[in-house]
């Protein structure tokens, strides 16, 4: 708990680095020709003549409560802007982690048992299909099979779960290629410990052996690549979502990168990590679930 | 040399891996010697022309794209981008957070408690959100996203690095060579390095083709290398609108990119089942 509120503290603290470098943000706000008394209305509303350790307080206490000003485009408060747009960038990365599983574990698990077979051979094909082609590519290149050739999805949008199969479908590929490597590594490992010979010598099922116990021993390092890739999926939703016209915050961002709407930058990115630190912690509390030996003073 | 050569030689991943490598590496030196016309050359009497084994003619092999502009030649200049972008990026990333996990590593305390806190607080945004916040400041431009992928992927080689030193700064020979009074610099330099290098090697390898997907990716999104610098990701995108009545624009240059990072991770997968195949999970 205290790593997650040194994270979050850290996140603002590097936002607001990064948002001085950038200058005196009064000017980008005026009209070009803005004289210099208005520049110095505008600094003084916006807090930026107080010395810099006030500025920093100010924005840490403003920060924590979400406050990051108003959107210089949209002229409404950008964390509202950005945590409207939470919903659809979560539903789309919901669909890729379940994209991510369906395809990996039973590629993975079948790899370990069949090692050297075809199936293992098409599953190191598809992980390293996976890790070299580019989402924006792959998003594009399923638009033109499925939507423009068969006309089985939609192109663009975010109607229905229809909608969101492609784009989760891209979004995944990435993750699922490592979550497949993972998943028969880990599996082959356990496959050759003694307990595993045990419950052979047993007299038990090859099938039970596999899905009862090496797989709930294999779950760690599988539970922790999943968790780990939610965070790049976060990230990989900013090109998935401009592929696909999809109306969630990461498309939000590139346009406010493009605005140099900074605002909603600051208030994308602490968002998202915030995110991935609360996700971090429920996959802690799930290692204690998923192996008794784990305890957490 | 020779005995590598052999080892390349017979391992089919790193066959596959090397040829392909060296002729991207090779269009990118003789680019200009070997494209058929001018990348950036427009002529609008001649766009969304179809490759030659669509139907076109086999002046524009792999066609032209919306501005008429020779995609083969694009291609073919573009690949110097997406070498130098991941070559550069790679070398000061690694650099940087080699040197860092080393410093981290070996002298531990404060030091070691600093770095590692920056490097936890970085793993906490991930790499893509902060490339982008980082080119919200900067202008786009190719020195620019090296320095944006630098700033974004030092961390992995930190932490890398940082293990590895703990683990060997333990071995007995380092006790003795600080016994025998070896300076910190000369136990860091003749001892240390060569024990801990091989990971690093094997991560630099493989990074290669992420930072040249995350370069493609910014080019695509428009906050990477700009028109009329030929760059895969910027075709991919440029041709985009066209995906309907013309979709080799922007799936050719996309095949390029795939083609290319499938054969430095064909590579990169054969240096680390060679070098560590315990890192096989890296």
């Amino acid at each position: 708990m205290v790593h997650a509120i040194f994270v979050i503290f850290g996140v603002l603290t590097v936002v607001f680095v990064l948002v001085r470098l950038v200058g005196d943000p009064a000017p980008m706000l005026l009209p070009i020709g803005a004289t210099q008394e208005e520049i110095a209305l505008v600094r003084k509303e916006l807090g930026v003549d107080q010395p810099i350790y006030t500025q920093y307080y100010r924005f840490i206490k403003k920060g924590i409560q979400g406050d990051f000003g108003l959107s210089i485009r949209y002229q409404q408060p950008a964390f509202t802007i950005v945590i409207e747009r939470l919903p659809a960038t979560l539903s789309l990365t919901g669909v890729a982690i379940v994209f991510m599983i369906i395809i990996a574990l039973p590629l993975g698990i079948l790899a370990a048992i069949r090692k050297n077979s075809i199936i293992d051979l098409l599953s190191s094909g598809v992980a390293l299909f996976g890790q070299s082609v580019p989402t924006f590519w792959l998003g594009i290149v399923l638009i033109l099979l499925f939507s423009v050739k068969w006309s089985v999805f939609p192109t663009s949008g975010y109607r229905g779960i229809s909608s969101l199969i492609l784009p989760g479908i891209t979004l995944g590929a990435f993750s699922a290629s490592l979550l497949t490597r993972m998943t028969r590594s880990s599996l082959l490992e356990i496959l050759n410990s003694n307990y595993v010979i045990t419950a052979r010598a047993k007299g038990l099922s090859e099938w039970v052996v596999i899905l009862k116990h090496a797989l709930r021993n294999a779950a760690i390092p599988i539970v922790t690549i999943i968790g780990l890739q939610i965070g790049p999926m976060l990230g990989g939703a900013i090109i998935t979502e401009q592929v696909f016209g999809f109306p969630g915050m990461a498309r939000l961002v590139v346009q406010a990168v493009l605005n140099r709407d900074f605002p909603v930058v600051q208030a994308f990115v602490v968002v998202v990590s915030a995110l991935i630190v609360a996700i971090n912690l429920v996959i802690d509390i799930l290692y204690c679930y998923l192996d008794p030996r784990i305890t957490y003073e | 040399m020779n005995e590598l050569l052999r080892k390349i030689l017979k391992n089919k991943k790193a066959l596959i891996g090397s040829i392909i490598i060296m002729v991207v590496f090779l269009a990118a030196i003789f680019a200009p010697f070997i494209s058929p016309h001018d990348p950036s050359r427009q002529d609008i009497t001649n766009r969304l022309k179809p490759p030659y084994f669509l139907g076109g003619e086999s002046t524009h092999f792999l066609g032209t794209d919306s501005l008429g502009q020779d995609i083969l030649s694009r291609i073919i200049y573009g690949s110097r981008i997406s070498l130098i972008v991941g070559i550069a990026s790679v070398l000061g990333a690694g650099l940087i957070g080699f040197m860092l996990g080393v410093i981290a590593g070996y002298f531990g305390g404060r030091v070691d408690t600093l770095i590692m806190r920056i490097v936890d607080l970085q793993m906490a945004i991930p790499f893509l959100v902060l490339a982008i916040a980082v080119m919200a400041i900067l202008q786009p431009g190719l020195q620019n996203i090296i320095v944006v992928l630098i700033i974004s992927g030092w961390v992995r080689y930190a932490r890398i690095t940082r293990a590895q030193t703990l683990v060997v700064k333990k071995n007995e020979f380092i006790i003795a060579a600080v016994a025998l009074g070896s300076t910190r610099l000369r136990i860091i330099f003749s001892d240390l390095f060569p024990n801990i290098i091989i990971p690093v090697i094997v991560l630099s390898t493989l990074e290669v083709g992420q930072m040249i997907l995350t370069e493609a990716a910014l080019s695509f999104l428009g906050l990477g290398i700009q028109p009329p610098t030929p760059s895969w990701g910027g075709m991919v995108a440029d041709g985009r609108d066209y995906l309907r009545f013309a979709w080799w624009v922007p799936t050719l240059p996309g095949l390029a990119i795939l083609i290319t990072v499938f054969g430095i991770n064909f590579f990169g997968d054969w240096v680390r089942d060679s070098f560590d195949p315990r890192l096989k999970n890296l």
